[in-house]
């Protein structure tokens, strides 16, 4: 019944710490492009699962940490005890699991996975522990629990394909990963932001309430076969997604300084360029503008997120002149980060011009994990200046 | 027949929808509008708050004998909105308009948070251990 502590959110700590670390990862993954750009190396498994595990997964996991009280009820009791190890865990298990990707060493790499694969279980299950037994009262909470369901699975998956090689095993691990668990949980956070923080009109409740139980079909269906038939389900309910997303973001009664529905709406945008790639099966295209995607909603939220729980906290420690959210974190600020990814989605198709101008996306993803880097590092500094 | 969870989400909708006119009027430097629509959602707001601390949660800590728990919570953060109307009203008289909308956001995400917590914990739990038509009567005598 104690569905909500006094103190209303878990320790900003923990945020906090999730946040810096895939800023600091997202960071990497930029340097890391630009070494293999200068070297002329292609090493995709790297890339990928350093923005994926290092930037996405830290994240959402960060912010999970925060949501499942809030949004959920399903309070994590003493949640610093849990978190910190959780996260040093996953941390060095993904550190040890890139190393191994990045060396093609393949004790490391299993020696990593296997550390990694835990530290997914272990946080994965106690999230699902503590949500699973609170009914979905709001479509967010149900995507919730079947995103966390397809993070278990896609882990296993790739922990199995990396053991076996069978290709279908590898088929599952990244349908799994990406469309169901990253895009999963995007859907379902969507659901209750879109309508609340932009006074839009609400989605559909068929769409709502039916995504995710459709969603894990589609992905069955994916599994059946090769041709673009089999990728159609997952196109046309993410297409549909995307473009419901577009029409509210478009209806929205609000007009705002900051830059978060500018991310959602090109993040939609990236969204439906990626269904298209899917569809037609242009895997690595697909890869790169799905990362676009994705980006974009994290940069976005966590601009947003940051700076809203320092002012949250601080309030709540009785600070009357706590500093409000544009003062934390200026809208100025935030759009330097929305023009520059902006700029890095644009410049993207200039590497399939030509090699060599790559290094123009690859300056832009710098300069935006930077900026971010410092916005987040800003919001930290004022929130332990003023504790 | 309505659902307490269904009556409040209503109304915190109505209240999202008039702050995002008064936030336009402002953006649009419409003051005099601007004010009156919010002293409407001034009024909207607090009579929320007010219904819900007056009646819904005296007859919830009543019927389950939970003090310390949602409501209180639901106090503290519904303190902390009404010290944000109160900027907001002074950046208004102010005619402040990057104070104004700074507090407005603010107040904004502290809002839709709070809503959330309401609508998926506090409000279902209202449902299940009080009775709706009484209860929506009683608070709409507020």
């Amino acid at each position: 019944m104690r569905g909500l502590s006094v103190h209303q959110a878990p320790p900003f700590v923990i945020v906090a710490l999730h946040f810096l670390t895939a800023c600091i990862f997202w960071l990497i993954s930029s340097f890391l492009e630009l070494y293999l750009f200068l070297k002329k190396e292609l090493n995709l498994p790297l890339l990928v699962h350093t923005h994926l595990l290092g930037f996405a997964l830290i994240t959402m996991f960060g912010a999970l940490f925060q949501m499942l009280p809030v949004v959920a009820g399903a309070v994590i009791k003493e949640p610093l005890k849990k978190a910190l190890p959780s996260y040093l865990l996953l941390l060095f298990s993904v550190f040890v699991f890139l190393v191994g990707f990045s060396k093609g060493d393949r004790n490391i790499l299993n020696f990593g996975a296997t550390a990694l694969l835990i530290s997914i279980l272990f946080i994965s299950s106690l999230m699902m522990y503590h949500l699973l037994p609170k009914k979905s009262f709001l479509p967010a909470v149900r995507g919730f629990k079947f995103s966390l369901s397809f993070l278990l699975a896609g882990a296993l998956f790739g922990y199995l394909f990396l053991l076996l090689g069978e290709p279908a095993l590898f088929k599952l691990h990244h349908s799994f990963m990406l469309w169901g668990w990253v895009g999963g949980l995007i859907v379902s956070v969507s659901f209750q932001v879109i309508e609340t923080f932009y006074t839009t009109p609400p989605y559909p409740k068929y769409l709502a309430w039916y995504f995710h139980p459709l969603l894990l079909l589609s992905l069955l269906v994916f599994q059946l076969g090769e041709g673009s038939i089999y990728r159609l389900p997952i196109f046309l309910l993410y297409t549909f997604y995307a473009l419901t997303t577009i029409y509210l973001l478009l209806k929205s009664k609000r007009k705002v300084l900051e830059y978060t529905p500018r991310f959602w709406l090109l993040g939609m945008i990236l969204l439906l360029s990626a269904c298209a790639l899917f569809l037609i099966g242009k895997f690595i295209p697909f890869l790169l503008v799905f990362g676009l995607f994705f980006s974009a909603i994290i940069v976005g939220m966590m601009q947003r997120i940051i700076p809203f729980l320092v002012w949250f906290h601080l309030s709540g420690f009785g600070i009357k002149s706590a500093p409000l959210m544009f003062e934390i974190l200026p809208p100025l600020r935030q759009g330097l980060t929305f023009y520059s990814f902006l700029a890095l989605c644009l410049s993207l198709p200039l590497g399939f011009l030509s090699k060599d101008l790559l290094f123009i996306p690859i300056f832009f993803h710098l300069l935006t994990a930077s900026v971010l880097f410092f916005n987040i590092v800003g919001g930290v500094k004022i929130y332990l200046k003023n504790r | 027949m309505l659902s307490i969870t269904e009556y409040l989400t209503e109304e915190h909708r109505e209240c999202d929808s008039i702050y995002a006119e008064v936030e336009r009027l402002i953006r649009e430097g419409k003051w005099e509008e601007g004010e009156k629509a919010f002293e409407e959602f001034k009024s909207e707001t607090l009579k929320h708050f007010e219904r819900e601390e007056a009646v819904l949660f005296p007859e919830f800590e009543g019927r389950t004998g939970i003090v310390m728990g949602p409501t209180q919570v639901m106090r503290m953060e519904h303190a902390q909105a009404r010290e944000l109307i109160e900027r907001m009203e002074r950046a208004l008289k102010n005619r402040n308009r990057e104070e104004f909308l700074s507090v407005g956001d603010t107040f904004m995400i502290l809002i839709q948070q709070h809503n959330l917590k309401e609508e998926q914990i506090l409000y279902p739990m209202c449902d299940q251990h009080l009775d709706p038509s009484e209860m929506i009567q009683k608070m709409e005598s507020v």
